[in-house]
């Protein structure tokens, strides 16, 4: 049970942490992930399916060399596919990104309220995810693994500073 | 007819000229980026914002190519793009807007501007770009909530 984290708050969110290994570990993750998206249901929360409907519209627009004017390299299906699992792995009670088509050809994530305060995030096929906010006073930069979850470093700044009210 | 003309000369010989321009880009100058997709800015109601990608330099070259637009007014700015951004383009791509910013802020973040003779003596890249990915997009972060949106005015009527 070590290998994952129900949380219950104001805004109720199942995160799995992927850190266990065994079939009893894959077992409730399935539970979890199955609960997660009943609620989803319940709650007609739309976010992943909104934004891979947006995703998949950015991508179509983006799949031509130069699509920005400059070098930008096209937007690919593969990349369309882990903008996707990004959205779907995200955790519920946070505030809806908008998605941004990159000139590396990924699909970044932007969370904005207002003046000094951005967040954006851009999984890759690479099997990483980039990220960058301006927080406040906070300034965080880096390169994560992005594998079956999203790193805790991305969420908890998520509900830190983007939580839904 | 004849004024109109006239004053376009003029207009063309101070942008084509610009000799009051240094071969080091000053701290208090105006840079400007020319930016082709809509997906690179947003505008809601009154308030219009540069997104991030704008400034992302190009994975070909490690650059991003800007104007340096100090000291010209809005019909020669437009005037640079129609001849020689734009209007130098094979596709029919047509900018859309562009984000103004003081050079200050650009090598505050440790990038330089270089300034380029071609295709334009205003030409310029913001390079020297870290390696590092995730400082890469702070620093286009930072720059593009330090820029003014300017829409293209035939974008605007069109929107």
């Amino acid at each position: 049970m070590s290998a994952l984290t129900a949380t219950y708050d104001k805004f109720p969110f199942v995160l799995p942490l992927n850190k266990a290994v065994g079939s009893a570990s894959a077992i409730v993750t399935k539970k979890l992930l199955d609960i997660r998206e009943k609620r989803r249901g319940m709650l007609t929360f739309s976010l992943p399916k909104d934004l891979c409907g947006e995703a998949a519209y950015i991508q179509e627009r983006c799949s031509l060399l130069g699509w920005d004017g400059y070098d930008a390299r096209p937007i690919t299906k593969a990349e369309l596919a882990a903008a996707i699992r990004f959205a779907e792995l995200l955790p519920d009670g946070i505030v809806q990104p908008e998605i941004i088509p990159e000139p590396s050809g990924q699909l970044g994530f932007l969370w904005s309220i207002g003046q000094g305060k951005s967040f954006s995030v851009t999984p890759g096929t690479d099997g990483n995810l980039v990220y960058a906010g301006i927080l406040g006073k906070k300034e965080i930069s880096g390169q994560l693994p992005f594998n079956n979850e999203i790193p805790q470093e991305i969420t908890l700044n998520l509900f830190e500073f983007y939580r839904k009210s | 007819m004849k004024y109109l003309k006239k004053l376009l000369s003029i207009f063309s010989s101070s942008i084509e000229n610009p000799e009051e321009l240094s071969h080091i880009v000053a701290a208090d100058e105006q840079i400007s980026r020319f930016i082709f997709s809509s997906d690179h800015f947003k505008v809601k109601g009154d308030s219009k914002r540069v997104l991030y990608p704008a400034f992302l330099p190009s994975e070909k070259t490690g650059t991003a190519s800007v104007y340096r637009t100090v000291a010209l007014n809005e019909l020669e700015i437009w005037g640079i793009d129609k001849k020689y951004i734009s209007g130098m383009r094979r596709d029919e791509k047509v900018s859309k807007g562009r984000a103004d910013v003081i050079a200050k802020v650009i090598l505050e973040n440790g990038l330089s501007l270089i300034p380029l003779s071609e295709p334009h003596p205003r030409h310029a890249d913001i390079s020297n770009y870290p390696g590092e990915k995730g400082q890469i997009r702070l620093i286009a972060m930072k720059i593009a909530e330090a820029s003014t949106l300017v829409l293209k005015p035939t974008y605007e009527s069109n929107r």
